[in-house]
């Protein structure tokens, strides 16, 4: 068997083991042991490159700031935090269908001004949206479908580490790729927005029907002291922590430990949580990291073992030497990127298709900064699709309810992930949307 | 009779030295074993494919890889001879000087080429090395008062290139630069201009300082020691030619880099400061002994510390570099 | 059943229930020590940039102890994970399964823990020599003049959350193979 093939054939395999109900990471650490052997007929060397690749693959800054935007999504979710603001928000928006959904994604398109990776935006409304949203009536499939959609905002919206990446890669302007990101990240939680709407409307059995809450008896005066006690916590934890990233205080990484700190200090002055409360959100914020970074350290073991088979190198070298014209290019180049994201993490996509296809795009003349946005857009489509959507196994592992299964979130997200297809294509389509601002 | 070879490196391929793995050290094997019984079928291993920045080393001693290009810059505790030039700052600026005395340090200081064998690897000569690291703030230096309470962000041992001048020195790393920079968490950074350029730092850190805190051996070829005493000889000395050839090549496409780079991040005067060789001269005295308490720890490892820090400023003068300081004199 | 807890998995069987809650307790003190290290990192962080923005003083070696810490954690917490049930997994063909025979969904899911097992031994197995390495060798993370701290304390996590995790997979395993050889009680 050839190296291609036998990546094929490990496709099949993982597919295979996670439907049946094998432990996801243990599905892809398996796959890719199997996989390395038969390459190299070497089961030692197979066994090496897996310790390897647990040493390296979450040991950085980056990583080590997972588990505290993790423990500021469950404490402003346990302090009912979360809950107060979407009391507010579901008041507001009452008369649209759909409201609370619109206001999740409204609400992470702010977040996405703090974070710059997509599993922090996951970790943090999955604690907080889909609770608030089920209880209202909302299935637990459309509430964590409208989460994982949500999340990708993360990392469109600046800053964001994939164009970062993409920027050193490609040798890009980062400011200039941030600015571009903005418009294709507005239109998609407009678009978010509006499919929010249409589902709720169209296809009630997929979403669920809310029930509206009761209009307020409250008087106007107190209605308004109401809202603002219940919005004050969530915008001092909003002004932290944007005003101490862009007032030159501390780094997006940092912003992990400041906000789970001010979180903390925010629930402990309103006497929401104690002291024994914060240990068991700390230790279910422990169990969560765990179940996320094996994940991830499993991904990089089966990413490894896909690079040595030559797949993916083969497959964007395909692309590469056809002889298509520009948008045949990148059409051809966009469903590569969205194929390799079934089963890929979004940045070691980019590390093996940018170097062999970003002398292709120069020679085309191609606008490398919308070329960038195309790319960071395609990969985030991954982040949503079986088996290897990181963004739904973030979502399954936070929300720690039985009820909603792991494929319940991926067929909640599938609609998102058309979405933002449609969203690429528009970019595509009308450059203007990413290049426009600059 | 083919063999089979993995060639890892940790960064992708849009870096120099992993380009002229593919461009010049690959064509450099196989055209000297062309002609022989043996020929070689590689594997590329670029960009984490296979190990991350500073996993080479480990991947060659477990044999996943047979080749690496190995970044010693990234290792400095468990290459801390590797690691001479980001401990004497305010060396050559010449990226060939520093890359000769390194593979000179090889060749005549007992102990320097065996400190390889403990990783199972065999030195296989030459590598590559960095441009001549340089000042980018978003303010104007012309001093070191300048720099007073100024958060400058540097490469982990180049932090201790800011000990003693005011500035707050603080680790950080290429990804991160510009979106720091920019929100105003540093006001500065050191970095080399090849790396600069494609990060389009100078948006954010207008002012380019040239300071000549040198150019830095940042790595070099090996092999596994126990694949490549099995290989034949026609083998090992291609890959060894091919080494030579590689850091010729590397060195010539790095002069025009670092040109291009310039003119980039210091488009205009405006921009652009040379330290005048007085004020380096007093920013390097500000310094503490860097490079004596390197040598003690490199010492305190079994490893020739000092022998190599006496030798490589030996040859730098010998050379008529033009160094800030005299790290031999402690 | 199918995201069963160890108290879910009893099986009459007094050595082997013993062992299981043993290994319990176990994963429990790791997973609490992985628990005080995350609200660790998260001081850390604080006082470092309170430090830097107020005093212009960094705390030396932060990024180097947050990057070190993150497998800490995670291999501290992963046995634990397991053991209560909460390692992400597509449980709805099991469950269709075990709707159907209970016995057989015990027997697929025996043989699922089961691969688990063989490899984290697996990883394990090649993980004990890197261990040996880094703590053989004294290696060090950081820089001269700055910040130093070994790495094997954190390599020895690895190996000791990776055991416990290998041993609650294969009674696990062991108490599943009983269900489906017997039925449940
Ligand atoms: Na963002
Ligand atoms: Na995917």
């Amino acid at each position: 068997m050839t190296g291609i093939e036998i990546g094929l054939w490990s496709l099949v395999g993982i597919l295979g083991l996670i439907w049946l109900g094998m432990h996801v990471s243990i599905a892809l650490a398996l796959v890719s042991f199997l996989g390395v052997w038969a390459l190299r007929d070497n089961a030692e060397l197979a066994a090496r490159l897996l310790s390897l690749a647990a040493r390296e693959s979450i040991s950085s800054y980056l990583f080590g700031v997972v588990p505290l935007f993790v423990l500021m999504g469950l404490v402003v979710s346990r302090a009912d935090i979360g809950r107060d603001t979407f009391d507010v928000a579901n008041r507001a928006f009452q008369r649209l269908k759909g409201g609370l959904g619109m206001a999740t994604v409204g609400a992470n398109a702010i977040f996405a001004a703090i974070t710059g990776i997509s599993i922090a935006s996951a970790a943090v409304f999955a604690k907080v949206a889909v609770p608030e949203m089920t209880r209202i009536g909302y299935t637990g499939r459309f509430a964590s479908g409208v989460v994982a959609g949500s999340s990708v905002l993360g990392m469109m919206i600046p800053p964001s580490l994939l164009l970062i990446l993409y920027g050193i890669i490609a040798e890009q302007s980062v400011g200039h790729l941030f600015i571009a990101g903005i418009g294709p990240g507005l239109a998609l939680a407009l678009a978010f927005c509006i499919g929010i709407g249409v589902m709720v409307r169209y296809f009630p059995r997929f979403t669920g029907v809310a029930t509206p809450i009761a209009p307020t008896s409250l008087a106007p005066v107190s209605l308004l002291r109401d809202t603002s006690s219940k919005l004050l916590p969530i915008a001092l934890l909003i002004v932290l922590v944007l005003g101490g990233i862009y007032g030159g205080i501390f780094t997006p990484t940092e912003a992990g430990a400041i906000g789970a700190l001010g979180a903390i200090v925010i629930a402990l002055a309103k006497r929401r949580i104690g002291p024994r409360t914060l240990w068991q959100v700390t230790l279910e914020t422990g169990h969560i990291t765990a179940s996320i970074c094996f994940l991830i350290i499993a991904a990089t073991m089966y990413s490894r073992f896909l690079s040595l088979s030559g797949l993916p190198a083969f497959l964007t070298d395909w692309v590469a030497t056809r002889d298509v014209g520009v948008y045949g290019f990148i059409l051809l180049y966009c469903l590569i990127l969205v194929v390799l994201g079934t089963i890929l993490d979004s940045s070691s996509i980019m590390l093996i298709a940018l170097p062999l296809v970003l002398p292709i795009a120069q020679a085309m003349q191609i606008d490398m900064i919308w070329f960038g946005i195309i790319t960071v857009l395609a990969v985030e489509i991954g982040l949503l699709t079986p088996p290897l959507g990181l963004s739904v196994y973030v979502i399954k592992g936070a929300i720690d309810d039985q009820r909603i299964s792991l494929g319940d979130v991926f067929a909640g997200a599938a609609p998102f992930a058309l979405i933002m297809v449609m969203v690429l294509g528009l970019v595509i389509l009308f450059p203007a949307i990413a290049t426009g601002l600059l | 009779q083919s063999i089979d070879v993995t060639l890892v490196n940790g960064h992708p391929s849009i870096f120099l030295w992993v380009k002229h793995l593919t461009e010049t050290f690959i064509p450099a094997v196989n055209t000297a074993l062309e002609g022989t019984d043996y020929a070689i079928n590689w594997s590329e291993a670029y960009g984490g494919s296979l190990a991350a920045v500073g996993g080479e080393l480990e991947a060659v001693e477990v044999g996943l890889a047979e080749v690496a290009a190995i970044p010693t810059v990234f290792m400095p505790t468990q290459l801390p001879l590797q690691n001479v030039s980001y401990n004497t700052p305010f060396g050559p600026s010449d990226p060939r000087l520093v890359m000769e005395s390194v593979a000179m340090l090889h060749d005549t200081v007992p102990g320097v080429e065996e400190s390889w064998h403990e990783y199972d690897a065999e030195y296989l000569g030459g590598g590559f090395a960095l441009d001549n690291y340089v000042l980018m703030t978003n303010f104007p230096v012309t001093s070191i008062e300048d720099l007073e309470g100024r958060r400058i962000a540097a490469p982990g041992p180049a932090v201790n290139w800011l000990e003693g001048t005011g500035a707050v020195g603080v680790s950080g790393n290429l990804t991160t630069y510009y979106n720091d920079i920019q929100t105003g968490v540093f006001d500065g950074v050191i970095v080399f201009p090849t790396a600069a350029a494609p990060a389009r730092l100078h948006e954010v850190a207008p002012y380019v300082t040239i300071t000549d805190f040198g150019a830095q051996y940042a790595g070099t070829l090996v092999a596994n020691r126990t694949w490549f005493a099995d290989q034949p000889e026609a083998v090992q000395n291609a890959l060894r030619d091919a080494a030579a050839a590689y850091t010729e090549a590397y060195l010539v496409e790095q002069t025009d880099r670092v040109a291009a780079a310039m003119a980039t991040i210091a488009s205009d005067d405006d921009h652009l400061h040379v330290l005048a060789p007085e004020e380096r001269t007093r920013w390097a005295s500000a310094l503490p002994d860097i490079a004596g308490v390197w040598a003690e720890n490199a010492n305190g490892m079994g490893l020739p510390g000092s022998e190599v820090l006496t030798a490589y400023i030996d040859a730098l003068k010998a050379a008529g570099a033009d160094l800030g300081r005299d790290w031999s004199q402690r | 059943m199918i995201m069963a807890t160890t108290e879910d998995l009893r099986t009459g069987l007094a050595v082997l229930d013993l062992t299981a809650l043993v290994l319990d307790r176990a994963t429990a003190v790791l997973s609490a020590l992985g628990t005080a290290l995350i609200l660790g990192i998260m001081l850390l962080i604080g006082v470092d940039v309170t430090s830097r923005f107020f005093l212009g003083k960094p705390i030396a070696g932060v990024p180097e102890m947050v990057a070190m810490s993150i497998l800490a954690i995670v291999f501290l917490q992963l046995s634990n994970t397991l053991a209560r049930g909460k390692l992400t997994r597509s449980d709805a063909f099991l469950q269709m399964l075990t709707k159907r025979s209970q016995r057989a969904g015990d027997a697929l899911d025996a043989v699922l823990h089961g691969a688990g097992a063989v490899l984290i031994w697996v990883l394990l197995s090649a993980f004990y020599p890197l261990f040996m390495r880094s703590y053989g060798r004294g290696q060090m993370i950081g820089t001269v003049g700055q910040f130093l701290a070994p790495i094997w304390p954190v390599h020895g996590i690895v190996v000791i959350g990776s055991a416990l995790l290998f041993a609650v997979f294969v009674t696990r395993t062991l108490a599943l193979t009983i269900h489906a050889t017997r039925g449940r009680p």
